[in-house]
């Protein structure tokens, strides 16, 4: 242990020595006590005694879990995901986040207050629903809907090169109503 | 065998292009659609957009990105995350949307397939309208030039941190609308694109809010994504094709520009008799005829989100419903034009 804190260890000693650290508890307090012997004579001010052991022993598990839970790449079609991975680490700064969201969500309330929301669940077939808003009437009706699926997907007959064409159609998504507008232009 | 030929025309289209850049520089149209050109001055336009557009997809199939997309339409906001690759004759992408229901799309040529995690539902189909543009241009058709022209302003701006030049596609009539395209510097890659009104107000427009050039993509391991659908109940969707005439509809006159790209039979609603959805192109917009038989419509409408309008209406005891990225006078042109074949009931 002497000739290890002393650095005079190389190769296959250096290995063995530390293996046997590993090992022997009592090594590892040899270790510790050439160490603190060292400081004094030196007069550097002794650090308060910490149990590296312990330390470890707390550190270990601890990064074993985030190596585990850290998102990995997008895992691709079979991956169900429940919970995002990184909602332990950051449910703090969700907190805080909601609590600004409540805010502007207050505020966009407050704008679309007058459209009424029907159900969303509108069976194919069923008659359209008509409700006043502020933007004149709005229309939410789910076969009117399918067929706008349905042209999307048949919509990339355009020259106009991907990404515009398919992705367009890829990343929107039907909104929930279409302005009727009076008369032609 | 299309994607060889797609890649003669890129290798030919490299070659033309000191060429088309020297019209290029020559006088364009000064304006918004004005005057029609004259034949010769047509015949340069068109040269002109046919190398614009091969540029757009050259950029679109040498390049691997990520980034995000975002597409709004009128008061809708839209957006996904992208993962596109291009090696050789295969192109592979992947978008996962970020708004509304979760669902990620994967595309293999022609090939697409549409995941819902939450229903668990897969679906499978070929999108032929998705080979279209090398059809076009293998018949050198001139017919884009006649409806559009191409005008060069010299605007470059910054896209999603890349340099972007601008080139605007214009309307020659009122019966379809311009595009203003961003297609970044170096490769030809389209970041940007706004459908505009006459008037030149913008009605919808797609961006990449955030774009990672030459990403370390691979084809394979996108398409071991795209293979792995476990757990998933799988549809594959093979409809019906057929024709207008088949099914006893004709146009009477056609409206200018537009062509039929292709006509497929839809399931019956609730059970009932089986519908008709038709796909017209000018090129560069679409429209979809949807016909129904019975359930008589009181009145006509018209609806408009972004750049989509909507005209339901009555056509001889059918149900029409007609909708596409072009004005209302072009959606009222085909319903004029549709009509019952005299041998029809």
């Amino acid at each position: 242990m002497s000739a290890l804190a002393d650095g005079q260890l190389h190769g296959a000693e250096l290995g063995q020595a530390l293996s046997a650290c590993r090992q022997d508890d009592a090594l590892l307090a040899d270790w510790r006590d050439y160490h603190l012997i060292g400081d004094v004579l030196r007069g550097a001010a002794p650090l308060a005694q910490t149990d590296e052991a312990a330390f470890l022993a707390r550190l270990r598990p601890a990064l074993a879990r985030e190596a585990a839970g850290r998102a990995a790449p997008p895992a691709g079609p079979g991956h169900r995901p429940g919970e995002a991975a990184n909602a332990p680490r950051y449910r703090w700064r969700r907190a805080a986040a909601v609590a600004s969201l409540a805010l502007v969500a207050g505020i966009a309330w407050t704008l679309l207050a007058e459209v009424a929301e029907p159900d969303e669940t509108l069976a194919l077939g069923t008659a359209p629903v008509h409700v006043a808003g502020p933007q004149g009437v709005v229309v939410r009706d789910a076969a009117l809907e399918e067929l706008l699926e349905a042209h999307r997907q048949q919509g990339g007959a355009s020259v106009l090169p991907m990404p515009s064409g398919f992705l367009r159609n890829a990343t929107f998504e039907a909104p929930p109503a279409a302005v009727v507008r009076a008369g032609a232009r | 065998m299309t994607q060889r030929l797609f890649c003669l025309w890129a290798s030919l289209r490299t070659a033309l292009m000191p060429w088309a850049l020297a019209g290029l520089m020559s006088a364009g149209p000064a304006g918004a659609a004005g005057p029609p050109d004259a034949p010769q001055d047509k015949a340069a336009s068109g040269a002109r957009l046919q190398s614009w557009l091969g540029r757009m997809h050259e950029g679109n199939r040498i390049r691997a990105y990520v980034g995000t997309f975002v597409v709004s339409s009128g008061a809708h906001l839209s957006s996904a995350r992208i993962w596109h690759v291009c090696e050789g004759e295969q192109q592979i992408e992947r978008v996962d949307a970020l708004t509304g229901t979760p669902r990620s799309v994967f595309r293999h040529n022609d090939q697409v397939l549409t995941l819902w995690p939450q229903t668990g539902v897969a679906r499978s189909e070929k999108r032929e309208s998705l080979g279209l543009f090398l059809d076009r241009l293998r018949t050198a058709d001139a017919r884009l030039a006649e409806h559009y022209s191409v005008k060069v302003p010299g605007q470059v701006d910054r896209v999603a941190g890349v340099s972007a030049e601008v080139v605007q596609l214009l309307p020659r009539d009122g019966l379809r609308f311009g595009y203003r395209v961003w297609l970044e510097q170096q490769s030809g890659l389209v970041v940007k694109l706004q459908t505009l009104d006459a008037a030149g107000q913008v009605l919808e427009q797609s961006a990449f809010s955030e774009l990672q050039l030459d990403a370390p993509l691979k084809v394979d391991e996108l398409l071991r994504m795209m293979q792995r659908t476990d757990g998933y109940r799988l549809e594959t969707l093979r409809p019906a094709k057929t024709s207008l005439e088949a099914e006893g509809w004709q146009l009477r006159q056609a409206v200018p520009g537009f062509q039929a790209l292709s006509c497929h039979k839809r399931a019956g609603q609730a059970g009932g008799a089986s519908g008709l959805h038709c796909v017209f192109s000018d090129g560069l917009a679409s429209v979809s005829v949807f016909l129904a038989p019975g359930a008589a419509r009181a009145q006509e409408a018209l609806m408009a989100m972004g750049a989509t309008y909507t005209l339901r209406t009555q056509l001889q005891q059918h149900a029409a419903t007609l909708m596409g990225e072009v004005p209302p006078a072009t959606l009222r042109r085909f319903a004029a034009a549709l009509e019952r074949r005299p041998s029809s009931p």
